[in-house]
């Protein structure tokens, strides 16, 4: 780093990764950690989701949990919501799967429809 | 649940959904050595004596709609089958404090867990809570703080986060801390 113009493309760079988790328009994912969610194992889920967004530098991600939704056999619950498109609700969502939702949705926008436990339309598609 | 850590993360998420900005955990050995404790702090809502004194029965809970709430009873059943207990503390809007108590050597104390996976995982989905945390044990004690070892714009940062868990895991392992299997194992260890 030689300027103050490094030192600016620098902080660019980092506000850019950070994303600022409030951004509308990023990725979110949401874990469930109700007690029945914490019980059936969301908080590896969680860790698990964290570590490949992590390795896959994919900072951009609003991670975030929620409570009980009453839908506790299904647990952990996981709802992925891409910009624009529908929210998939995922059901017990082991480590392994949540690996592959994070790659398959995620990153390469494609939802592993086999795991769904429900499907919500975005907002816009509400509108209509 | 399987592992006290477990209960600590469902501890936390109860201040979390009291509204709470600074949550204080303790987890150690009291001075005797003879038992567990675990011990959360925060300045939530609070509850008014009638919440605290129905806050350990399955079938009272705060949550529009809801009709049981296991949290702190799961607890207590853990608490009491290790010869320990739970105690619960608090006044509206001054806060809650639980602590629960384990007979360290008690065959029924469940294992400790990822306590430091545990904490990544509330500090990343509450960035807006401070989380002040303190492991003591004879073999050595660990410090952290979430205000003082994430800068402001960090917090939230899924870098920041795992950063602080890692320094959390090294310096939890350089005062004692291992996964252990629990009060059997003790018994196991201090017969041998």
């Amino acid at each position: 780093m030689k300027s103050r113009q490094d030192l600016e493309r620098l902080r660019e760079k980092t506000l850019e990764e950070i994303c600022l988790r409030t951004a509308s328009g990023a990725p979110r994912v949401v874990v469930g950690m109700g007690t029945c969610g914490i019980a059936a194992g969301a908080r590896e889920t969680l860790l698990a989701i964290m570590d490949e967004l992590s390795k896959r530098r994919r900072t951009d991600v609003m991670i975030s949990e929620t409570g009980c939704v009453g839908l506790c056999a299904k647990e952990p619950l996981v709802e992925v919501t891409l910009p624009g498109q529908p929210t998939v609700v995922y059901g017990n969502v082991d480590p392994s799967k949540a690996r592959r939702i994070v790659l398959d949705h995620l990153i390469n926008g494609q939802p592993v429809t086999d795991w769904a436990v429900n499907v919500m339309p975005s907002p816009k598609e509400k509108e209509k | 649940m399987t592992e006290i850590s477990l209960h600590l993360l469902d501890v936390l998420e109860n201040s979390a959904k009291a509204g709470a900005t600074r949550v204080r955990v303790f987890l150690g050995e009291d001075d005797e050595g003879e038992n567990l404790v675990l011990e959360v702090e925060d300045d939530g809502r609070g509850m008014s004596p009638d919440e605290v004194s129905r806050a350990l029965d399955p079938f009272f809970t705060t949550t529009p709609g809801k009709k049981v709430g296991l949290g702190l009873a799961l607890l207590r059943g853990t608490a009491e089958a290790a010869g320990g207990r739970v105690r619960v503390r608090s006044l509206p809007g001054k806060g809650a404090v639980v602590t629960a108590t384990f007979r360290l050597r008690s065959v029924d104390r469940p294992p400790l867990g990822d306590i430091p996976g545990t904490l990544e995982t509330f500090v990343m989905c509450h960035p807006g809570i401070e989380l002040d945390f303190t492991w003591k044990t004879r073999k050595g004690s660990f410090h952290a703080n979430t205000r003082k070892q994430i800068p402001p714009g960090d917090r939230g940062s899924l870098d920041a986060v795992v950063a602080f868990a890692e320094k959390l895991s090294a310096g939890m392992k350089q005062a004692g801390f291992e996964p252990d299997k629990g009060g059997f194992d003790v018994e196991i260890e201090t017969r041998s």
